[in-house]
C-alpha cells in the first residue's frame, strides 16, 4: 500500500486525500458520522480508542533477530527495556536497549557490555538472569529472565501495614546482594524500582547499568562521577563519587529502601537534589517509628543501623542484614543496637569539629555527675519523652527547610519573569506551614505603580510632557486624552480621529500636540483647550508622525514607505525627504541635530539630517558638527517596530517585531549593544531624560527597563494584561507611564521596584515614624518637624496632614479602635488628634521631658508612654491620668511595646537593655532582662519576644521568664529592625546590606530572603499593619516604603 | 466554547484562535490576499473578534458559531477594504500564537481559487476532521498501536475487498479479522470525535445533524 499523497484520491467517493488528515477522506468521514446517531452522548462511556483488545499475537512487530519487541517497560538514563516475545523458544524475555542517543557513544556501549557480564557472572534465585548478549544492526541489546509482576516502587502502601513484608523483601534482596558481592559486584544503584517482584512472590535485583567490581579491573565511572538516584545513595557515595562505593554503600541502599517500603517516602526528601545531597550528607532521617507507628522497634532499629553515616557503623556486609531480617522474621533477638553514646558523640564530634572539643569537656562533667545520682525510672520517661519530641522537631524542621527552598524557587521564578514555574512552586508548599512569606510571594503580580482605566479601547500611544506633568494617550477608537500626570486626573478628552491613533508627541514647547491617525490623517491639537488647531488629510496609512523643529513642520512615515515633511503654513503638497522603502513604521527624530532615524519593514534602520535631504531648504541650517551621515543598515531580521534617539544622540536604540533591542552608532551604524535578543515583540522604546535608562514595550505584558550604566539584565516590570504599546519617561523623573491592549495607564516607579518584587514607595523623605490602623488599611506617619499625617495604604493618598506646634514627636500609638492618634513631644507633651481629620482633641503633660515612645494597650483607651525622664507610664487617652508607673530604668527609653494580651510592657533604649514588666505589679523585682544587647524588638502572639542586636542577631525568648527560644539563622551583624508578622508565627528583619529576611519564629529556620530596594539600603523602621499584613519599611533617608 | 470565549477565560480564547485560524486564513486567501498579509489579517481579526463586545452579540441560541464568525468576517473584510487598516507599529494588535506547530505550511495562492466563503467553510470541514483525526491518533497508546493506525486510517472508508484486507494484514503481520475489528473500532471512534468537535462550534438547540449534512454537501463540493 503507497503512502497517502496530495495527489490520491478516494477509493469510494473521489474526493482528493490529503497526507495532513492522515490519509482519511473528510468526505467519508462527515458521511460515516451523519450516518449514526448524532448526539454527542452517544456512548461516550469508553471515551477513548479501544485497541487493547484487538489480537495483535503474530502482529509485526520491531524485531532484534528472534526477538519480537513488545511493549517498554520501563526507561532511564541506561537504557530502555521492553517485554519481548522469543520466537524460538516461544518465551516471554525482558531485552534492554541503549537509548537512542547514546548509541554513538563508545563508553556507553562499553558499560552496556560490562553490566552483561557482570549479570552473566550472577547466578542467584534474587537476581535477573540473563539469556542472551548480542548486536545486531549496529544495536546492542541484552536479553533476560522477565519477571511477571511489578517493582518495589509501588508496593509501600502494602508494607505499611504490614512492616513483615517489607523485611522480607529486602532480606531477599539482601541475600541476592551478598551472593552479586561475593562474586565481586557492586550495585551502587539499588532502589524500589530495581527491585522487581514476581508474580511468584519472589524479589529479583535488576539493572545492573552501574554496577562495577569491587577491587581493581577497569571502571568506567571516572572519579567523581556519580551514578545513581540521590535519594537512595550513602553518603560516601556522594561526597565521594563513584569510587567510593563499597559493601556498605549497597547495605545502606537497601536501608533506604526498606525505609521507603515502609513509610512510603525516602529517608531524605527536599525540594532539590541540592537539598537531598545536603540532608544525606548531614542530616538524620526521621525516626521511622514517628512516620509509621506500626513499624517495629527491631525493625526500625536494623533499618536505622543500614542508614548510618559512617559505613563501619552499618553491617559489615548484605548478609548480616539478611540474617538480622531473618532473625527480625522469626521473632527472635535481633542484633543491631542503638549506635552508642560515644559513638554519637563521635558522629557528632566529626561534623561539627569546633565545638566538640568543648562539648567534650562538658559531657565529661555530666558523665561524671550521672554516675553519683542514678537516674529514676521517673527520669527514663522524661528523657523517652525528650527523644520523641526531639525526633518531632527534627521531622519538622526538616519540612520547614523544603519549604524554604519551594519558596526560594518560587521567588527566583518570579524574579526571571516566569509566574507558572513560581505558581507552581508555591503550589507545591504544604498548606499548613504557610505563613507571611507564602502569601507575600502568593498576591497577585499586579505591582506596586499606580494605574487606572484611561480608555474605553485599547491604549496605542501615549507621550509625557518635557516637564513630566502631563500625558498623552491615544487609543485604537480615535479619541484623544489629556491627563494629570500626578493625579492619573483627565483634563481633557477629544475624538479626533475615525481610527486608531497610531502616534502622538508634544510639541517642543509643550503647548502642541501632533498626532497621525491609520486612517491616514494628521491633527495638530492645542493641549490646554484641545482645539484643533489643523487637520491634514495625507493619502497614505499613517504609521507615525512627529513635529520636527520649531517651525511646526510635521514629519511622517507611512505604509508607502515614504518619509514625508509636511511645513508649516504650506502642508501641501508634502516634501518627500524619502520614498521607495518597504513600508517605513518607526521614525524618531533628534531635535538638536535635526536627524530623522527611521525602521523599515525589513528590519533596516535609515538615518540622515532632514535639512541635507530636502531641496526645499535653500540654506539649510549647518547643524552643530553633527556627524550623522545619510546612511542605511540591517538591524534586525524582523521588523523594525520603533526606534529612539538617545537624548546626547550618541546612541540609537531598535527594537523589532521578534523581540531584539539593541543599540546602535548611529554615526557608523555598528552595533554598540545589544539588551535583548529574543522574546515577544517590542513595540515602543523610550529614554530617559539623562540617557541613562530605556525603557521598552513588549507583547508579553512586560516593561523592561535598563539602567545602561549597570548590568545588561533589564528590570521586569508587570502588572498589565495583555501587550504594551505605548510607553514614555515622565519628563526628568526616573518614573514610567506605559498603556496597552488591557485599556489602562501605569506610572511606574522603577526605582522603588526590587526585581520580581513590589514594593511601593509612598513617601518620598522624612519619616520618622509610622503606626497602621488597626482594623482599616490606612496608617499614620510622622516627620522630623513635627509634620503628622494619615495616607491610604491602598491608594498612597494623603488623608489628612497636620503641623504640631510642639515640634518633633516623639513616639506614635492608635487607639486600638483607630479613633485617636496619640504623640509625644517635648516637656512630656502628649497629643491626642481625631484619625478622621488630624484635629487635635486633647492635650496633656506628663512629666518634664521629652517622650520618646508610646504604644497602646490592646483593651482600650490606655497608652505606655516613656523617655527622657526614664520611666514608663500608663495613661489614659481621655483623662490624661496617669494609672500606673514602673520604676526608673537605668537610661531613657526609645521603644515600648504592650503584649498582644496586655498582660506586659516592654521597654528599651539606649542602654539596649530590654525590660518586661507585668503590667498588674510594679514592683522592680517582677521585671525580666534579656541577656543580650537590643537594638528593637517587637512581641508576638504566646508572648514571644523576638529581639535584634547590632552583633547579637535575632533572637527569640519566651514571657514571662524571657526563656530563650531560638536564635534565627543566616544573620551577620548590622542588623536594627524587627517585626512579627501578624499571626506571630513569623519575624521579618533586615540589614544594613539590603536583604529582608524571613524566619520561622520558633525554629528559627530561614524561610525566605529578599533584596530591598532601598537607596542605601539600610532601613530604620519596619512596621506591619495587623489589620492585613502589609509591611512598612523606612530607609535611612526616611523614605517610606510599602509592601503589598 | 464560543461561551466560555465570551467569559473572556484566556485558555478558551487561545482555543479558540487555535482551532479556528485555518478557516479564517482561508477565507482571506480566497479573498486574494498574499501569505504574509493574510497572517496579518487572520491576527487583525481575532485581536477585533476576541473583543468583548464583538463576543458579547454571540447568541448561543441563535445556531452555529461557524455562521457567527463567517458573519464577522464578511463584516470586518467590508470594513478593511472601505478605509483599509494596517498592521503596523502602534497598530493594537495582539499577538495570538499563531504558529501551533501543527500548522500545515501556508500556500499562497493566486486568487483563482474559491470565494472567500466557499473557501472558509471547506477549510472548517476540513479542520474539523482533522482535530478528530488528531485526537484519535494521539489516542494510540504504544507504537504498536500507533502503527496499525496510521495503517488503516487511509483503508477506513475503502471498499471492503477481501484481496485489500488480506494485503493489509500481511503488512500488519495480523490476522485478516484482526484488521476487520480495528478498522470498525477506528472509524467508531473517529465518528465519535468529529461529533464531539462539532458539537463544540454548534450552539445548545442547534442541530448537530444539520450542520454535518451541510458540511459534508460542502466538501463534496455540491
Amino acid at each position: 500500500m503507497s503512502e497517502p499523497t496530495d495527489s490520491a484520491h478516494c477509493e469510494r467517493c473521489g474526493h482528493p486525500l490529503d497526507a495532513e488528515l492522515g490519509g482519511v477522506c473528510p468526505v467519508c468521514a462527515l458521511d460515516d458520522a451523519a450516518a449514526a446517531p448524532a448526539s454527542p452522548e452517544e456512548d461516550f462511556g469508553a471515551a477513548q480508542l479501544m485497541l487493547d483488545d484487538v489480537p495483535l499475537e503474530g502482529a509485526t512487530h520491531a524485531r532484534l533477530g528472534n526477538y519480537e519487541l513488545r511493549e517498554p517497560l520501563g526507561a532511564g538514563g541506561m537504557g530502555v527495556v521492553y517485554k519481548a516475545w522469543q520466537t524460538d523458544l516461544e518465551r516471554w524475555v525482558a531485552i534492554k536497549l541503549l537509548p537512542i542517543g547514546s548509541l554513538g557513544m563508545p563508553e556507553a556501549r562499553e558499560r552496556f557490555r560490562q553490566e552483561a557480564l557482570t549479570l552473566a557472572k550472577l547466578r542467584h534465585p534474587n537476581i535477573v538472569s540473563i539469556h542472551d548478549f548480542s548486536e545486531r544492526d549496529g544495536q546492542a541489546y541484552l536479553v533476560m529472565e522477565y519477571v511477571e509482576g511489578a517493582n518495589l516502587e509501588g508496593r509501600s502502601s502494602e508494607c505499611l501495614e504490614a512492616p513483615e513484608k517489607a523485611a522480607a523483601c529486602v532480606k531477599a534482596a539482601a541475600e541476592g546482594m551478598q551472593a552479586a558481592h561475593e562474586a565481586g559486584v557492586l550495585h551502587r544503584d539499588l532502589k524500589p524500582s530495581n527491585l522487581l517482584l514476581g508474580a511468584d512472590g519472589r524479589v529479583r535485583i535488576t539493572d545492573f547499568g552501574t554496577a562495577r567490581p569491587i577491587a581493581g579491573q577497569s571502571d568506567l565511572t571516572g572519579p567523581g562521577v556519580l551514578l545513581g538516584t540521590l535519594a537512595y545513595l550513602a553518603p560516601e557515595q556522594l561526597k565521594g563519587g563513584a569510587q567510593t562505593a563499597s559493601v556498605r554503600s549497597d547495605v545502606y541502599s537497601l536501608g533506604a529502601v526498606l525505609y521507603r517500603l515502609l513509610t512510603g517516602r525516602a529517608p531524605f526528601v527536599a525540594a532539590s537534589p541540592a537539598g537531598v545531597l545536603q540532608q544525606v550528607t548531614r542530616a538524620d532521617p526521621p525516626p521511622l517509628t514517628l512516620l509509621n507507628p506500626l513499624v517495629p522497634r527491631d525493625l526500625a532499629l536494623i533499618c536505622s543501623k543500614c542508614l548510618r553515616k559512617d559505613p563501619r557503623d552499618r553491617y559489615g556486609s548484605a548478609r548480616e542484614l539478611a540474617e538480622d531480617l531473618g532473625r527480625f522474621l522469626a521473632n527472635r533477638e535481633i542484633k543491631a543496637r542503638p549506635l552508642s553514646c560515644i559513638k554519637r558523640m563521635r558522629r557528632w564530634g566529626q561534623l561539627n569539629p569546633g565545638p566538640a572539643t568543648a562539648v567534650l569537656l562538658g559531657a565529661v562533667v555530666v558523665a561524671t555527675l550521672g554516675v553519683i545520682g542514678a537516674l529514676t525510672l521517673e527520669k527514663q520517661v522524661a528523657a523517652v519523652r525528650a527523644r520523641i519530641d526531639a525526633a518531632r522537631e527534627l521531622a519538622h524542621r526538616e519540612e520547614l527547610r523544603a519549604y524554604a527552598q519551594q519558596l526560594d524557587e518560587a521567588r527566583s521564578a518570579f524574579a526571571a519573569n516566569d509566574p507558572d514555574r513560581a505558581q507552581k512552586a508555591l503550589d507545591a508548599t504544604r498548606t499548613e506551614l504557610r505563613g507571611w512569606e507564602y502569601r507575600f510571594l502568593d498576591r497577585p503580580h499586579t505591582g506596586g505603580h499606580r494605574s487606572w482605566q484611561a480608555h474605553e479601547q485599547g491604549v496605542s500611544c501615549l507621550a509625557a510632557n518635557a516637564d513630566g506633568t502631563r500625558i498623552v494617550s491615544g487609543d485604537w477608537g480615535g479619541n484623544l486624552r489629556v491627563w494629570d500626570a500626578d493625579a492619573g486626573r483627565v483634563l481633557l478628552r477629544r475624538r479626533l480621529h475615525p481610527d486608531r491613533i497610531r502616534s502622538v508627541q508634544f510639541s517642543p514647547d509643550g503647548r502642541q500636540l501632533v498626532t497621525g491617525s491609520e486612517v491616514g490623517t494628521i491633527c495638530v491639537v492645542d493641549v490646554e483647550t484641545g482645539m484643533v488647531l489643523e487637520w491634514i488629510g495625507t493619502q497614505a496609512r499613517l504609521n507615525q508622525a512627529a513635529f520636527f523643529g520649531k517651525a511646526g513642520d510635521v514629519l511622517t512615515v507611512n505604509d508607502r514607505g515614504r518619509l514625508e515633511l509636511w511645513c508649516a503654513g504650506n502642508r501641501s503638497p508634502p516634501t518627500v525627504v524619502m520614498w521607495r522603502l518597504p513600508g517605513l513604521l518607526a521614525l524618531d527624530i533628534h531635535a538638536r541635530s535635526e536627524a530623522y532615524a527611521c525602521g523599515d519593514a525589513k528590519g533596516r534602520i535609515h538615518v540622515g539630517l532632514v535639512a541635507k535631504e530636502t531641496e526645499t531648504s535653500a540654506d539649510p541650517p549647518e547643524p552643530e558638527s553633527s556627524p550623522i551621515a545619510k546612511r542605511t543598515w540591517q538591524a534586525h531580521a524582523a521588523e523594525v517596530m520603533s526606534v529612539a534617539w538617545s537624548p546626547d544622540g550618541a546612541h540609537l536604540a531598535s527594537a523589532s517585531a521578534d523581540g531584539q533591542v539593541r543599540l546602535w552608532n548611529p554615526a557608523s551604524g555598528d552595533l554598540a549593544r545589544s539588551l535583548r535578543e529574543r522574546g515577544g515583540g517590542v513595540r515602543c522604546l523610550a529614554w530617559s531624560a539623562d540617557g541613562r535608562s530605556l525603557a521598552a514595550a513588549t507583547d508579553d505584558g512586560v516593561l523592561l527597563h535598563w539602567r545602561l550604566e549597570g548590568s545588561a539584565e533589564a528590570q521586569v516590570l508587570s502588572g498589565h494584561q495583555g501587550p504594551i504599546f505605548a510607553v514614555a519617561f515622565l519628563g526628568q523623573q526616573h518614573r514610567l507611564v506605559s498603556g496597552g491592549s488591557d485599556r489602562h495607564l501605569r506610572v511606574w516607579d522603577p526605582s522603588s521596584i526590587a526585581v520580581g518584587e513590589t514594593f511601593r514607595k509612598v513617601h518620598a523623605s522624612g519619616t520618622i515614624r509610622v503606626r497602621f490602623a488597626h482594623r482599616e488599611s490606612w496608617f499614620v506617619a510622622a516627620g522630623p518637624e513635627g509634620e503628622l499625617w494619615r495616607q491610604d495604604a491602598e491608594t498612597g493618598e494623603t488623608n489628612w496632614t497636620v503641623q504640631s506646634t510642639r515640634g518633633r514627636m516623639g513616639g506614635l500609638a492608635l487607639t486600638t479602635d483607630d479613633a485617636f492618634v496619640v504623640s509625644g513631644g517635648r516637656a512630656g507633651r502628649i497629643e491626642v488628634r481625631s484619625s478622621t481629620n488630624g484635629a487635635l482633641v486633647r492635650e496633656f503633660t506628663v512629666g518634664t521631658f521629652p517622650i520618646r515612645a508610646l504604644d497602646e494597650h490592646p483593651g482600650g483607651r490606655l497608652v505606655a508612654a516613656g523617655g527622657d525622664d526614664r520611666v514608663v507610664q500608663l495613661l489614659d487617652v481621655e483623662s490624661g491620668t496617669v494609672s500606673v508607673q514602673f520604676p526608673v530604668q537605668t537610661a531613657r527609653i526609645g521603644r515600648i511595646a504592650f503584649s498582644p494580651d496586655g498582660e506586659y510592657v516592654l521597654s528599651c533604649g539606649p542602654d539596649q537593655r530590654l525590660v518586661a514588666w507585668p503590667i498588674r505589679v510594679t514592683n522592680a523585682l517582677a521585671a525580666t532582662r534579656v541577656p543580650t544587647a537590643v537594638m528593637d524588638f517587637d512581641v508576638g502572639s504566646g508572648g514571644i519576644v523576638t529581639t535584634i542586636g547590632r552583633q547579637e542577631g535575632a533572637q527569640t525568648w519566651l514571657l514571662p521568664g524571657m526563656k530563650p527560644i531560638a536564635r534565627m539563622e543566616n544573620i551577620e551583624t548590622g542588623f536594627r529592625a524587627v517585626v512579627f508578622a501578624h499571626e506571630g508565627q513569623r519575624l521579618l528583619a533586615s540589614d544594613d546590606s539590603g536583604v529582608l529576611r524571613c524566619w520561622d519564629a520558633r525554629t528559627g529556620i530561614q524561610l525566605l530572603q529578599l533584596p530591598l530596594p532601598l537607596p542605601g539600603r539600610a532601613v530604620r523602621d519596619l512596621q506591619m499593619s495587623p489589620n492585613d499584613g502589609r509591611l512598612a519599611l523606612v530607609g535611612s533617608g526616611g523614605e517610606l516604603y510599602l509592601l503589598p | 466554547m464560543v461561551l466560555s470565549a465570551r467569559d473572556q477565560s484566556m485558555p478558551a480564547l487561545t482555543r479558540l484562535c487555535e482551532t479556528y485560524q485555518g478557516p479564517i486564513k482561508a477565507f482571506f486567501r480566497g479573498a486574494g490576499c498574499s501569505r504574509d498579509y493574510v497572517d496579518d489579517l487572520a491576527q487583525d481579526f481575532l485581536v477585533h473578534i476576541l473583543h468583548p463586545d464583538v463576543l458579547k452579540t454571540v447568541d448561543p441560541d441563535r445556531g452555529r458559531f461557524r455562521s457567527f464568525l463567517l458573519v464577522c468576517l464578511r463584516r470586518y473584510w467590508s470594513q478593511v477594504q472601505a478605509h483599509g487598516r494596517t498592521i503596523k507599529k502602534g497598530g493594537g494588535v495582539i499577538h495570538v500564537p499563531l504558529d501551533t506547530g501543527s500548522d500545515r505550511p501556508e500556500f499562497d495562492v493566486a486568487h483563482t481559487g474559491p470565494r472567500p466563503d466557499q473557501a472558509f467553510d471547506v477549510e472548517w470541514g476540513r479542520t474539523v476532521v482533522q482535530r478528530a483525526v488528531r485526537r484519535l491518533e494521539a489516542e494510540a497508546a504504544d507504537p504498536v498501536r500507533q502503527r496499525l493506525v496510521s495503517h488503516l486510517l487511509p483503508v477506513l472508508y475503502a471498499k471492503e475487498r477481501i484481496e485489500t484486507q488480506a494485503e493489509l494484514a500481511r503488512q500488519l503481520g495480523m490476522t485478516p479479522g484482526a484488521v476487520r475489528i480495528a478498522i470498525h473500532r477506528i472509524r467508531k471512534r473517529l465518528r465519535q470525535l468529529i461529533i464531539e468537535e462539532l458539537a463544540a462550534t454548534v450552539g445548545a438547540g442547534a442541530d448537530l445533524e444539520k450542520e454535518l449534512r451541510e458540511l459534508r454537501a460542502i466538501l463534496a463540493g455540491n
